[in-house]
């Protein structure tokens, strides 16, 4: 058993269930094609006003809209944690943003959820297992280690830098150090969780001009994290592994 | 020049999609024939029943050739993308079998040969281990499950899997890593409590 969590049994499907799925398969492709074909057709009168509609829902919304960046992150943060089946806990909260990027948290009955936006892309994950999340508390995430840091690592098109870190680090830690698979330190800027906050965490970002891998590699561009106390202890080197 | 029959697609994956794209259903045949095997497995390894396992698999190419000319393929990751459907087919397996029910209800009964003793205990054997994982995994959350599915089990690369899974690599890199290290931590567990037991059971 303990084998098998790694290494799973597998089964084949039989040569002669194959044929049999494979000739059924082709067989539909036509009535799906043809579906397709007479719902494009009972639905073209529908996308010719669906255009008309769009147009006029989005000059309302160009000519009524006031929302800011930070405002604009939060939603789209909103729609992702919806698509991540979390329930949240509480609103969304950006912790730190500039030049373009922006580092989101919020809880939920899955733990400390963060997203990194940058432009062109995003990171976001749930069940953060950081010290002081207590979110987290009784869900799946509380079950593992819980660890100094935690982190979101994204790459894309940040005014020139092409791959940011952000991350939630225990209150314990006033420095976080990141070592890139090039050897390259860099020191995280630091933040504290906005007021109001319930999770006791405080939170890093950094943003690397070039990523020392190249895209379509399967390495990783980050090959530690240290945590440091105030007085420049030690807390926790994390191994990010591969 | 376009090809005639599926010995003639013996390129990548990506050469052959654009065939599909242009509605070859045979190319999509070989597509089917590449991969079914494989996607059967993941769905096996997700379901721990083989007969829904089947349906869902025939659900994933199904659904594939719907959306055939969404995905525009800048390298060979067909496989990825199939992957990406299988995993929200058996995310949401009751609508998709819902969906195509009909479609399902016009598969023809496969008259099984009949098997030797040892191949069924084999595959009665594969059903009561993939059971039992299923269950010992149950607190790993769903999106580590995920990863691990892919990338351990069916030997995805992180890339692959974020593709299929619509996630940066290295958040599928962190959520493997955290399946692994929970299964760690509970293989210890149960190591310690059976070690527990059968030292009472010797005094």
């Amino acid at each position: 058993m303990k084998r098998d969590l790694f290494a799973p049994p597998r089964i084949e499907l039989a040569s002669s269930e194959h044929a049999a799925r494979r000739s059924h398969l082709l067989r539909e492709l036509p009535r799906s094609t043809e579906r397709k074909l007479e719902r494009g057709k009972a639905a073209g009168w529908i996308r010719r006003r669906s255009v008309l509609v769009v147009a006029v829902v989005a000059a309302f919304v160009v000519t009524t809209s006031a929302v800011g960046l930070s405002i604009s992150v939060i939603r789209e943060d909103e729609a992702l944690h919806r698509q991540l089946s979390q329930r949240p806990l509480g609103q969304p909260v950006q912790v730190a943003s500039a030049n373009g990027w922006s580092l989101v948290a919020w809880r939920s009955d899955a733990g400390l959820c963060l997203d990194l936006v940058v432009p062109g892309n995003g990171a976001s994950d749930c069940g953060i297992p950081v010290k002081g999340a207590e979110s987290a508390a009784g869900s799946a995430a509380a079950s593992g280690p819980q660890h100094e840091v935690g982190y979101v690592l994204a790459s894309g098109e940040n005014n020139n830098r092409d791959l940011a870190i952000g991350g939630a680090a225990a209150l314990d830690v006033r420095r976080v150090v990141l070592t890139l698979s090039n050897g390259e330190q860099i020191d995280a800027q630091m933040f504290d969780a906005p007021d109001g906050f319930a999770e006791r965490v405080r939170f890093f970002f950094a943003d690397v001009a070039k990523n020392p891998i190249a895209p379509g590699t399967q390495e990783s561009p980050l090959r530690s994290i240290d945590a440091y106390d105030a007085a420049g202890h030690v807390l926790e080197q994390l191994s990010v592994s591969g | 020049m376009r090809p005639e029959a599926a010995s003639d697609y013996e390129g990548s994956d990506r050469a052959l999609w654009q065939a599909v794209q242009r509605g070859d259903a045979e190319a999509f045949g070989v597509i089917f024939d590449r991969h079914a095997s494989r996607i059967f497995s993941y769905c096996f390894q997700s379901t721990a029943d083989p007969e829904t396992a089947k349906d869902v698999t025939s659900i994933v190419f199904l659904e594939a050739w719907r959306r055939r000319n969404a995905p525009t393929f800048t390298d060979d990751l067909v496989r990825a993308w199939l992957y990406g459907i299988a995993t929200n087919v058996l995310r949401n397996q009751r609508r998709s079998q819902r969906r195509y029910r009909a479609a399902l209800e016009r598969m023809p009964r496969v008259e099984v040969e009949p098997d030797f003793t040892d191949e069924v205990d084999s595959r009665l054997g594969a059903i009561e281990s993939m059971q039992l994982i299923k269950a010992a995994l149950r607190d790993v959350p769903r999106r580590e499950r995920e990863c691990l599915a892919l990338c351990t089990w069916q030997g995805l690369t992180s890339r692959e899997a974020s593709i299929a899974l619509g996630i940066p690599p290295e958040t599928v890199r962190s959520r493997l890593h955290r399946a692994h290290e929970r299964i760690r931590r509970q293989m210890v567990a149960a190591e310690a409590e059976s070690g527990r037991l059968s030292a009472e059971r010797s005094k």
